[in-house]
C-alpha cells in the first residue's frame, strides 16, 4: 500500500546570502502504523 | 543595472537586468552547477551530495528581493521602478539526464506539491502580486543549462498576458454568469477532436485557437483557480496526464521534445478571482522534426500569430501516439 507522503522542508543560507530549500517527502508516521497493522492482520 | 522601465505604447513594464548577460551558458556535463556537489568535486549550486527536489534563489535574477535603486532617471512618458520580486530555480531531480517526461509518477507528484508550496509561500509576501511557474526545455527555446529544472518568477505586478486573460474571463463571467474556461472544456470534451489526453480530473487538448502547431492547454475539469486548491487526488491525476502528454511529445519525432511550459493561475494580490480557471500552456517550437516556428515579423512585430497547421489534425497526430490510455501510463510508473 502506498504511504501518505509528508513534505519536509529544510532551508539553508548560501555563502552569498541566497536561500536554498531542500524538499523531501517522507512517509507519514500514522500511515506506517496502519501498514504495520495491516501486515499483522494479514 | 536592473530596473523596470514603462513601455508607454504597450502599457507594460520591461525588465532590464544587465547582470544576466554573465550567466552560465551550456557548461560541460561534468561541470553542471545544478548537480549535487560530490565529495572532493567542484562546488555546485547545491552544497550536498544528494537531494530530492531543491529550490533556490536564482544567481542571476531578473527581479530581486532588495533591488538597487534604478540607475536611470525616468522619462516624462516612461516611469522607472525598482525591479523588486523573487526569481527561483526548481531542480526536479539530482539526476542530470532526467526529464519531466521520464520521471516516475511519484516524483512528478512531489514536484507538483513543491509548486503548490512555492505558490503559497511566495504569494503571501506583500510585494508579490503574481507567482509565475514555468519551464523552458531544450536549446531550441534558449535553455542554457540542461539539468532538469524549472523556474519561478514572483512578480510585483500582474504580467500582461495574465492581465488580458483575467479581463476576458471577468467579462465573460459578467455576461454569462459562468467561467469561460469551463465552457471551453465542456465543448472540447463533447467534440473530442482536439483532445490529446483525458484523465479522471485533468484534460490536455490543442485549443481551437492554437497559435503553435503542437500547442497544448492542460487544465482541471473542475473549476480551480490556483494550485492552492489542489488535493492529493488532483496532484496524482495531473502527474498522470502530464506524463502521458510529454511521452507523446517525445515520441512525436523520436527526440526529447523542446517546449515552454507555463502555469497560468490566479494572482496573489489579495483580490478574489472566482472566474479564473487555472491551466498549463505548452508552446513547443517545432512544427516538423527539422523545422521550427519562429516568432517572426507578423508575430513579433504585429502581435498576430499565423499557424500553418490545423489544431484538429495535430491533435489527431498526438492522440495516435502511444501511450493511448491512462492504464498504459500507470504501467510505466
Amino acid at each position: 500500500m502506498a504511504g501518505v507522503k509528508r513534505l519536509k522542508k529544510e532551508e539553508i543560507k548560501l555563502d552569498d546570502g541566497r536561500y536554498l530549500i531542500f524538499y523531501d517527502f517522507e512517509e507519514g508516521e500514522k500511515n506506517k502504523q496502519n501498514e504495520k497493522k495491516e501486515k499483522i492482520n494479514g | 543595472m536592473s530596473e523596470l522601465r514603462w513601455h508607454p505604447f504597450l502599457g507594460e513594464w520591461v525588465i532590464t537586468a544587465t547582470h544576466r548577460q554573465d550567466r552560465t551558458f551550456l557548461p560541460p556535463k561534468d561541470y553542471c552547477p545544478f548537480c549535487p556537489t560530490k565529495p572532493g568535486g567542484f562546488p555546485t549550486e547545491v552544497p550536498r551530495d544528494r537531494y530530492n527536489i531543491v529550490v533556490f534563489e536564482n544567481k542571476f535574477p531578473s527581479l530581486q528581493k532588495e533591488p538597487p535603486e534604478p540607475a536611470v532617471l525616468p522619462m516624462s512618458w516612461s516611469p522607472v521602478e525598482r525591479a523588486q520580486g523573487i526569481c527561483e530555480v526548481v531542480l526536479y531531480s539530482p539526476d542530470h539526464n532526467q526529464t519531466l517526461t521520464k520521471m516516475p509518477l511519484s516524483q512528478i507528484e512531489n514536484l507538483i506539491e513543491v509548486w503548490q508550496d512555492r505558490y503559497q509561500e511566495l504569494g503571501t509576501k506583500d510585494f508579490i502580486k503574481y507567482v509565475f511557474i514555468f519551464e523552458n526545455k531544450g536549446e531550441a527555446v534558449g535553455v542554457t543549462l540542461h539539468h532538469p529544472h524549472g523556474q519561478i518568477y514572483a512578480f510585483p505586478y500582474i504580467p500582461p498576458i495574465i492581465k488580458k486573460e483575467l479581463t476576458a474571463s471577468q467579462e465573460f463571467y459578467h455576461q454569462h454568469q459562468t467561467c469561460l474556461f469551463c465552457n471551453i472544456l465542456k465543448e472540447e470534451l463533447k467534440e473530442g477532436k482536439r483532445l490529446v489526453v483525458e484523465g479522471e480530473r485533468f484534460v490536455a487538448f490543442i485549443p481551437f485557437f492554437a497559435r503553435y502547431p503542437y500547442e497544448i492547454y492542460l487544465a482541471p475539469k473542475k473549476h480551480l483557480s490556483s494550485l492552492a486548491e489542489f488535493t492529493k487526488e488532483d496532484r496524482k491525476d495531473l502527474a498522470i496526464v502530464l506524463k502521458a502528454l510529454l511521452g507523446k511529445y517525445d515520441q512525436l519525432f523520436n527526440f526529447s521534445f523542446p517546449y515552454i511550459m507555463v502555469i497560468h493561475q490566479a494572482p496573489t494580490d489579495g483580490k478574489d478571482y472566482p472566474d479564473y480557471h487555472l491551466h498549463f500552456e505548452f508552446y513547443p517550437p517545432h512544427r516538423t522534426a527539422k523545422k521550427l516556428k519562429y516568432l517572426a515579423g507578423c508575430e513579433a512585430g504585429a502581435g498576430s500569430f499565423v499557424n500553418d497547421t490545423l489544431p484538429e489534425e495535430k491533435a489527431a497526430e498526438l492522440r495516435a501516439i502511444t501511450p493511448h490510455n491512462i492504464e498504459a501510463i500507470l504501467k510505466l510508473g
